[in-house]
């Protein structure tokens, strides 16, 4: 891993939300250089974590509305690792649930964001979220 | 009568008696008298003379009849002819009359003796005064017969209380057994009523037991009871009921102790036992309607959320891709593309603010309604806070009197002050500053002009008031419906639903809300929450 790359973990089930996010990532202003890891859905996240024990992302990104293993089953099962603990993980949804928003942060997300309606709102989101990374 | 007359003085000796016979007669206080075969009285002695005063010559013979009552003459005349005849005993009540006019009953008997010197029949005969008893029962009778009237006004008097009350009363007594136990109950009475409602007829029932007459009694209950209030002597009270033309009747029955078995009164429930079963079943119905009201509650809930979910997901990447493309590749495009761009832009972001303020009005019929006291002055900052942004733009003043600290959903009442207070500032007039003021007082329910106020409650009146555009007060009540605006797009934003999701925060917290409005002049928006009781 190159110093002072952050490397954050997205987990969405939605193409298009993927590519949203690649490109908000990409308006964010570097350094440092992002790397950004993508898994379809929670399943998938898991495999990849318990396949690669190195793997130690900067921050993880869970969509709340997945089919199969939804957001919230995604980040209990996410707390479960041990060495994923200090990490800290975002819920994205489009809609902020006041009763979802208190589960979560319960469950021990750090926070809930509501997706914005445009790539720009989105890359100042993430720019300001990776600053306090750092 | 001569009073100077002395027995000795008669004459007249029985026939072959002899003195002693006379010295017995005369000692008697009865009348003793004598007579011949043939019916000749030929000897009278002393109390006879006493009595009637009369000389023998006067009564001898038949002259006796002239002391006789007429109403006895007849009767005396012939039952002696037929003893003369027959040798019969003679017997006979007749009333004698008295020296001084007055007439006494007196009972006559007279035996014939056989004489023993001729073989001739004698009669002899005694008449003893018995006008103490006849009086005396004759009393008597008189007594009877008043008694008898008065018990017999007295039973009509019952009877008609019996038969005129609209309960059915019967009396029951008791049957045993060998062994002592009661069995069964003879039915000794009942009144006209019991008729009346079920068709039986007394003379068909009375004297017949309860196992012929009302079988059912012996399975619901009934005759149990019975049984235990002849034995303990304890009041009971039951329901029953019973089938006449087709039709259930009910009844309610109260059991008393009488001597060896029961009085039961019967009242007819019919009604009120109808109108109780109706009024379950109705509160069934209720009770199921609610069940499946809170079912619908509970499906709009998820319904609107993922109906809200699922539409703003492909908004948002309208949205987003859109605006990309006009940030990234606006010199690509002719002014007519760019001007296309943004109309799509702009119609995705009204669709998203309709879709985030329907989701507003859903969550808010679904009752989040954990009332907590909370300052209202408070609630009304946090509002302010958030329309900082718009507030400072339109350089808008706010000027608030002290609000009270009431029971209440907390984000709610900062959803509706933050509704108002944004269109108070969003309807403002072109080159006026806002200013807007809002004031709390209280005031009795039937000030308030509104049918949904309550005349004999005190409200909290909170007034929210502009110097904007106002509006004609013949809308006054349409604004607050959904969807409804009175201006287009254009001219101001907006979804229609604000005012909506105001009217049902207020009708949450049992409040109205009336809005005035004076075109190009301004607009007041009044908020009325009810004032709590302080005590419990």
């Amino acid at each position: 891993m190159v110093v002072n790359e952050l490397t954050c973990f997205l987990i969405d089930d939605d193409v298009d939300d993927q590519e949203i996010f690649h490109l908000a990532i990409e308006e964010v202003p570097k350094p440092p250089p992002i790397k950004c890891i993508v898994a379809k859905d929670g399943r998938e996240a898991i495999k990849k974590f318990n396949n690669d024990k190195s793997l130690i992302p900067d921050c993880v990104f869970v969509d709340m509305n997945m089919p199969g293993m939804n957001g919230k089953e995604t980040l209990s099962e996410i707390k479960k690792i041990e060495r994923l603990n200090s990490v800290p993980v975002f819920m994205l949804s489009t809609n902020a649930n006041p009763n979802d928003v208190r589960e979560t942060i319960k469950m021990g997300a750090v926070d809930f964001l509501k997706k914005p309606t445009s790539i720009d709102s989105l890359s100042n989101m993430l720019a300001q979220i990776f600053k306090e990374l750092r | 009568m001569p009073s100077n007359i002395k027995s000795t003085d008669f004459e007249g000796e029985p026939e072959g008696s002899g003195i002693k016979f006379n010295n017995l007669a005369d000692v008697l206080p009865q009348k003793v008298w004598t007579a011949k075969a043939d019916g000749f009285v030929d000897y009278f002695n002393k109390s006879w003379y006493e009595y009637t005063k009369l000389p023998f010559e006067e009564l001898k013979g038949e002259g006796w009849i002239k002391v006789i009552h007429s109403a006895e003459i007849g009767k005396i005349l012939i039952d002696w002819k037929k003893s003369l005849e027959s040798g019969n005993d003679f017997q006979i009540e007749h009333r004698l009359l008295k020296h001084d006019g007055s007439y006494r009953w007196h009972l006559t008997k007279a035996i014939c003796q056989k004489d023993e010197i001729d073989s001739f029949c004698r009669w002899i005969g005694t008449s003893s005064d018995i006008q103490e008893q006849k009086s005396f029962s004759e009393e008597l009778e008189k007594e009877v017969l008043a008694r008898t009237a008065e018990l017999n006004d007295s039973q009509s008097f019952l009877d008609s209380i019996l038969n005129t009350t609209k309960n059915i009363i019967s009396c029951y007594e008791a049957v045993y057994d060998n062994d002592g136990q009661i069995i069964d109950f003879k039915i000794i009475y009942n009144n006209i009523q019991l008729t009346k409602v079920t068709g039986l007829q007394t003379p068909d029932i009375i004297g017949k037991t309860l196992r012929e007459i009302y079988p059912m009694l012996f399975t619901n209950g009934v005759f149990e009871r019975l049984v235990k209030c002849v034995i303990t002597g304890e009041p009971d009270n039951y329901e029953t009921s019973y089938v006449y033309n087709n039709e259930e009747i009910w009844f309610s029955g109260s059991i008393v102790k009488l001597n060896n078995g029961v009085t039961i009164t019967s009242k007819n429930i019919t009604e009120e036992k109808k109108s109780k079963i109706l009024l379950d079943e109705m509160n069934q119905k209720l009770v199921q309607q609610n069940e499946i009201l809170e079912r619908t509650n509970t499906e709009l809930a998820s319904f609107s959320y993922i109906a809200s979910h699922d539409l703003q997901e492909p908004l948002r990447k309208i949205l987003s891709f859109t605006t990309r493309i006009l940030a990234k590749d606006r010199e690509s495009f002719s002014d007519q593309t760019k001007d296309y761009f943004s109309r799509i832009t702009s119609a995705a972001s009204r669709m998203q603010n309709l879709i985030d303020d329907l989701l507003n009005y859903s969550r808010i019929s679904i009752t989040d309604t954990e009332l907590k006291v909370t300052d209202l002055n408070h609630i009304l900052q946090q509002a302010k806070d958030y329309l900082s942004d718009i507030i400072e733009e339109t350089n808008a003043t706010i000027e608030a009197q002290s609000l009270p600290a009431l029971p209440v959903v907390p984000f709610q009442i900062q959803q509706l002050f933050q509704n108002l207070i944004g269109n108070a500032v969003k309807y403002s007039k072109k080159e006026v500053t806002p200013a807007i003021n809002v004031t709390c007082e209280t005031i009795d329910g039937k000030e308030i002009d509104s049918i949904e106020a309550k005349p004999k409650w005190k409200y909290y009146q909170i007034s929210i008031i502009d110097n904007g555009i106002g509006f004609e007060q013949e809308h006054a009540n349409k604004i607050f419906e959904l969807f409804q605006r009175l201006h287009g797009k254009s001219e101001y934003n907006g979804t229609g639903i604000g005012l909506a999701i105001c009217k049902k925060i207020v009708q949450n917290h049992n409040g109205i809300i009336t809005a005035k409005g004076q075109l190009n002049i301004g607009s007041v928006f009044n908020i009325y929450f009810p004032v709590e009781k302080l005590t419990d």
